[in-house]
């Protein structure tokens, strides 16, 4: 029945309880049970195959094999455990029939009989408990395997307590499977009307446990009557009591709220489908910036893309793998050949774990569970994995691993073996060695190396164009035995747990001259007794990180937990390397080849800006560092000045595809971004001015920043076209690519003016306040007197759209007069790749792919009144077919500003959760980082509508009546000018 | 050990029953195999004079196991077939009950639609146009995003592998097909097209190859992509590329408004076909978002 009562005094909504144990004193009655019978059958097998008889313990083998179970699969489960096999049977077996329906039939019999005989009684601190929550008007179920359960119910008198049951009756009649799987709970908490995440489930039994963790309630507790603690914290219990009287309501209030909190910095996966694990590899990513490591099994898939890729490590395209799907020949036509391309490494955490020879590994049969979890606050990837190699013999692998954030050259893993219930010898490979380099990894030549240390495994490899050396060194070893080696051989007892402890270390010819003895150096001064402590430093240094980049979300855990998957992936991504950027995909995926685009100085930046400054100026470097490139680019184009490259590595050198030529369709379409989009050189210079005005970083300013001003705005002087005392720019593309070719794209001048505006303002202010930085500077470009004035005469003169009478800007001259295109729900899901295809049949019509006009009052809030703002999305947003991952933060902002509550709520979320729910099926090639970044401004800048003045952000009134649906507050912190400030807001 | 040993060939004495047999010959030659041949719906009767029926040639006598049923043809068929475990069955679109209708011959006759719907296992099929071109020499598989299509592409790799064959992969994408997980329902969002669906495309072809060897797929040599009617597309680049073997995912079930492209394809290619079905996904779940709350 479903709960119409009034909404529970707690944080959760419903409790619900196993009987047997739990509730009623049943336990000891079932061993029993089970006892009887089974030592039955293990007699007789022994008479018959002379084997020594072994009883059934009705404490290990009961808690282990049966306890919670439906009858059927607790027969199975333990016979399986001593390598017995019978048949089915059927309903109609003789009592002395050796099926697994016989003995279930026949352990019911003996149950009946010992309750008869032993009686009934029920747990006094329980039946308090459930009075106690029944008052705080929280929901209460009962579920149990047993068939007798509503029996039992009735004759303990408890049945009047409960709001919903399910018994092994209702399972059968409903077909629900049993414990370990969720499927009975999950039924009780349909019938309560409460969903699993706002549930509790109190367990005895392991497999209880291990149903309530799989069906994802918010919290497991487990009851230990004895000896049965550890089988209940493996499972996942979340708190573990040895019985109900310790729990009253308030603390296990305090227990869900807790761990609903700890959730929230959890991506947990349960189960293994090897179809997604590339998708998976993605959001498991560890990272500090310098390098990324995607979240590959510790045994790789055979097609598995765990790969390490190191930022800045680029080289020449390889031919694609004949298999890869990616024979679109790109014509990069760039300069920069030998840097287009990312290169990717061996996966540094591979191990192979044999157990009796037979190796394990989940693309095999054997495994039986699977979980992997990110715990995003400390940034460490754990795994737990339990198999059955055969009959009886089952292990367990758990695992952690982190890029370490202390050292960035530094990783660190920990695998430990235990079996379950019967010795084996035990191997484990630790060698990195990639068996498929060649296929795998074509950028790389591998070299041998030149130590001789047994104890250190290095693997050396050169880039075959780029030239980049990279040494990676590791050591590896099994806690406790005083030794370094890749291989292992080990006996092993039960419960033993064999814990293996990896060190490796990563540097490039980027970072140091000699990089092998740099990697080796770095493994040889770890101690292994410093293993925790290593972790620890890396565990305080994210404290460090979330203490800026946290946004505390009260009310709705999935939002609170997206935001911190975005606050995580994007604190991965960069680091403070000024030669490097952080790619379209990051370090997390092959995506886009790494290239670098608008998106960090567009959408990603303000995130570093307000949590991580240090950060945000390395990125800005990177366009100092590649200024050359730029200018190159400009001067291949016949201007003066810098013009940064739509795709650019770490030269600034163009490596923008020409051509597109997609696999075996016989299309080549031509590509206009690369030589129209320069709206990306004015990019650059908004987001200088955008990091000055937070940081008043004047060293910067003086130095790198005035140079990009002064250069880009060299490259609009020249790119302007004069006409009748106004200029113009024309054969341009602007943020929405569906258009190219285009005249007076609005974004595109806009930016431009802005640019050459900042610049001339920025070259005043230099003379001014730093005229031995001026004179440098206008030495070192060859700055004319002049050209300060020349570029604020230009921006005056610079047309920019203005909203028509309607208060329409124009996207750029005669989009107005396109054909009409009326965006139909069914065309709005046609696959873009057929605006690819359809290129210049969608340059005719009004059709956007993302935000163009409305880019302006995403990054310009205050400059535009709310009727242009209003009439703008009204018109741009049916025309938009949002086909960017960028679009839908975009448009969330502006709803949310216009007070389009649902429209925004709907937007934000697609943006927010378009990894975690990989809705487009592509977060396998990596992350979108500039999603998350345009997620995070939507919420900052616009939802809460912060801005600063006075040197402090404030608040827009509205902010409260914006926040998203169940949001109750969010709490975050912003540096503004060297000062962090709190920002809070409640509805 | 081959994955498709043993094969299993129903056979019931029909010109198009042998060229099943004649293919299957060949297939266990070259995968080490055994064949179990099928004789069902008739009453048993002695081993060489019910291959004498069945004309098979003498030669392969003793290569064979003949299981006789005289139960429903398709029943033994699937009783033999999970009995000895099988890898594989083979057996012509047509056997003498589809060519004894009266009027034009069914697509599939009643026994084939029978096991293809009820065998766990591949089964090639032989339409009634087929075109003996033995030995084969490169396959074609569609993907479309789809579980069983990757299904068949696994199988298809696997069989490439061991039969040394080259593999064309092709991916149609058709609007109508949007929803059903390959490009077209992949594509909500597309950054940089030129970037995007090289690597979606790859990865499509990679997700569906998850439980290969990395060495079995390199027997796919290329990848194309087309757009329009999916069996229309299909049937251009049969005709183009002319593969010895056609494998297809399907949903096991040929009523009347299901398996459209499948009975396009029986209809018009003269290549064997080889169904394959996909097992139900392993239990996965990603806690995020709702699941939270």
């Amino acid at each position: 029945m479903a709960s119409a009562g009034p909404r529970p005094r707690t944080a959760f909504d419903a409790v619900i309880f196993d009987m047997d144990g739990v509730l009623t004193k049943t336990a000891r009655v079932h061993a029993n049970a089970w006892k009887e019978l089974f030592d039955d059958v293990l007699r007789r097998r022994a008479e018959r195959e002379s084997e020594p008889f072994r009883p059934f313990d009705a404490g290990r083998d009961y808690l282990a094999y049966v306890d919670g179970k439906p009858r059927e699969d607790g027969v199975r489960s333990f016979l399986r455990s001593r390598g017995i096999e019978v048949p089915e049977g059927g309903p109609d077996d003789p009592d002395d029939a050796e099926t697994v329906r016989a003995f279930a039939k026949r352990k019911d019999r003996l149950f009946r009989r010992h309750l008869e005989a032993e009686g009934v009684d029920v747990f006094g601190s329980t039946v308090a408990l459930i009075e106690a929550l029944r008052a705080a008007d929280v929901a209460v179920g009962i579920v149990t395997s047993s068939r007798n359960g509503r029996d039992i119910l009735a004759r303990t008198g408890t049945d009047v307590l409960f709001d919903a049951r399910i018994d092994g009756i209702d399972a059968a009649e409903r077909g629900l499977r049993g414990k370990p799987d969720p499927d009975a709970f999950l039924a009780c908490a349909a019938g309560l009307g409460v969903t699993a995440a706002r549930s509790i489930v109190v367990e005895d039994a392991a497999a209880g446990i291990a149903a309530a963790r799989k069906g994802g309630f918010g919290l497991a507790v487990g009851v230990d009557r004895g000896s049965n603690r550890a089988a209940l914290e493996l499972q996942g219990a979340h708190v573990v009591v040895g019985d109900l009287g310790e729990l009253d309501v308030a603390a296990l209030d305090r227990e869900f709220t807790a761990e609903q909190e700890r959730r929230t910095w959890r991506i947990e996966q349960e189960g293994f489908d090897p179809a997604k694990e590339h998708g998976v590899e993605s959001l498991f990513t560890v990272g500090n910036g310098y390098l990324g490591v995607r979240g590959g099994l510790d045994t790789p898939l055979a097609l598995s893309q765990g790969d390490l890729r190191i930022a800045g490590v680029y080289d020449r395209r390889q031919p694609p793998r004949p298999y890869s799907g990616s024979g679109a020949a790109a014509d990069t036509g760039g300069e920069d050949a030998d840097y287009s391309d990312f290169v990717s490494f061996p996966f540094p955490f591979r191990v192979q774990v044999s157990v009796e020879e037979t190796p394990l590994s989940l693309q095999q049969e054997e495994w039986r569970t699977h979980r992997r979890v990110l715990e995003m606050k400390d940034a460490v990837l754990h795994a737990e994995t339990t198999y059955e190699c055969e009959p009886g013999l089952v292990v367990r692998t758990r695992s952690r691993r982190c890029a370490s954030l202390d050292d960035l050259h530094l990783l660190l893993q920990e695998v430990i073996v235990q079996l379950d219930n019967s010795p084996a010898v035990v191997e484990v490979d630790g060698s990195l060695t990639e068996p498929d380099l060649a296929l795998q990894h074509p950028h790389l030549v591998a070299h041998s190396s030149g130590d001789a240390d047994p104890a250190i495994e290095v693997q050396r490899f050169t880039t075959r164009a780029s030239g980049i050396e990279t040494c990676i060194a590791q050591r590896f070893t099994l806690a406790g035995s005083g030794e370094d080696r890749t291989r292992w051989r080990v006996s092993a007892g039960i419960g033993e747990m064999l814990t293996f402890r990896r060190y490796v270390a990563v540097f490039t010819s980027r970072d140091v001259a000699a990089v092998e003895s740099a990697a080796v150096e770095a493994v040889r001064g770890q101690s292994w007794d410093g293993f925790e402590a290593a972790l620890e430093a890396h565990a305080a240094r994210w404290q460090q990180v979330w203490a800026r980049a946290d946004i505390a979300v009260a009310g709705r855990p999935g939002a609170q937990q997206a935001l911190r998957f975005l606050g995580y992936h994007l604190s991965i991504a960069a680091d403070r390397d000024p030669r490097v950027s952080v790619g379209a995909r990051t370090l997390s995926g092959s995506g886009y080849q790494g290239h670098v685009f608008w998106d960090v100085e567009m959408f990603m930046l303000p995130f570093y800006v307000h949590s991580a400054p240090d950060v945000a100026r390395c990125l800005l470097q990177y366009r100092h560092h590649t200024l050359d490139g730029a200018r190159r680019r400009a001067q291949a184009l016949g201007q003066r000045g810098a013009c940064y490259a739509w795709e650019s590595t770490t030269t600034g050198d163009d490596v923008t595809p020409r051509v597109a030529a997609v696999t075996g369709s016989g299309a080549a379409i031509p590509l206009f971004t690369g030589t129209q989009q320069i709206h990306v050189t004015a990019d650059v210079a908004y987001a200088i001015w955008r990091y000055w005005e937070a940081t008043r970083d004047e060293e910067f300013m003086r130095g790198p920043g005035a140079e990009i001003l002064a250069e880009t705005a060299r490259f609009w002087a020249g790119r302007v076209a004069a006409d009748a005392g106004t200029y113009h720019i024309r054969d341009v593309m602007g943020p929405d690519e569906y258009h190219h070719g285009v005249n007076d794209n609005a974004y595109t001048n806009w930016m431009a003016r802005f640019n050459l505006e900042q610049a001339a303002a920025t070259s005043d202010w230099l003379r001014a306040r730093h005229p031995q930085a001026w004179e440098a500077l206008t030495a070192r470009i060859g700055l004319e007197e002049g050209e300060p004035g020349e570029w604020s005469a230009i921006a005056r003169r610079l047309y920019v759209p203005s909203p028509n009478e309607d208060g329409i800007i124009e996207q750029f001259a005669g989009f107005f007069g396109l054909e009409e295109y009326p965006l139909k729900q069914e065309q709005q899901l046609e696959e873009p790749l057929n605006r690819l295809f359809d290129l210049e049949k969608i340059n005719g019509m009004k059709l956007l792919k993302q935000a163009d006009v409305l880019m302006l009052p995403f990054l310009f809030p205050q400059s535009f009144e709310r009727r242009i703002l209003a009439a703008n999305y009204a018109y741009y947003e049916p025309l938009t077919d949002h086909r960017s991952s960028l679009s839908p933060g975009v448009h969330a902002a502006l709803a949310a500003r216009l007070g389009l509550k649902e429209e925004a709520q709907r937007y934000w979320e697609q943006s927010l959760m378009l990894d975690l729910s990989d809705t487009m099926s592509n977060s396998a090639l990596g992350v979108h980082p500039a999603s998350m970044g345009a997620t995070w401004q939507a919420l900052v800048f616009h939802v809460l509508g912060v801005h600063f003045i006075d040197g402090r952000p404030l608040v827009e009134p509205g902010a409260p009546d914006r926040l998203p649906d169940g949001w109750r507050s969010v709490v975050l912190e912003l540096l503004w000018r060297g000062r962090a400030h709190r920002v809070e807001v409640a509805t | 050990m081959s994955a498709f040993d043993p094969i299993v060939v129903p056979l019931d004495g029909s010109g198009a029953a042998a060229k099943g047999l004649r293919c299957a010959a060949w297939l266990a030659e070259r995968l080490s195999a055994t064949l179990h041949l099928v004789r069902a719906g008739r009453p048993p009767v002695p081993p060489h004079e019910a291959l004498r029926r069945l004309h098979v040639p003498e030669n392969l006598w003793a290569r064979v196991l003949l299981h006789q049923s005289d139960h429903f043809p398709e029943q033994a068929v699937l009783e033999v077939a999970n009995r000895c475990g099988a890898g594989l069955i083979v057996m012509s679109a047509r056997g003498r009950s589809a060519e004894d209708q009266d009027g034009e011959a069914l697509l599939l006759g009643h026994v084939t639609a029978a096991v293809v719907e009820g065998a766990i296992v591949p089964v090639l099929i032989l339409p009634s146009t087929y075109r003996e071109r033995l030995p084969w020499t490169t396959a074609l598989a569609p993907i479309s995003g789809e579980a069983q299509a990757d299904a068949a592409l696994t199988v298809a790799v696997r069989l490439g592998h061991e039969l040394d064959l080259t593999l064309t992969v092709v991916h149609v994408m058709c609007p109508a097909e949007r929803g059903k997980g390959g490009l077209a329902a992949e594509a909500r969002y597309a950054d940089a097209l030129h970037h995007e669906y090289t690597c979606r495309l790859g990865e499509l072809v990679e997700r569906a190859l998850s439980h290969c060897d990395r060495h079995d797929a390199e027997c796919i040599r290329e990848v194309l992509l087309r757009r329009g009617d999916v069996a229309t597309a299909l049937l251009d680049v049969i005709e183009e590329r002319q593969p010895s073997l056609v494998v297809v995912g399907w949903h096991a079930r040929f009523t009347a408004q299901r398996a459209q492209t499948l009975k396009a394809l029986l209809e018009r290619v003269s290549c064997p076909l080889l169904l394959v079905r996909a097992e139900p996904p392993p239990p996965f779940e990603l806690k995020v978002g709702e699941a939270l709350e």
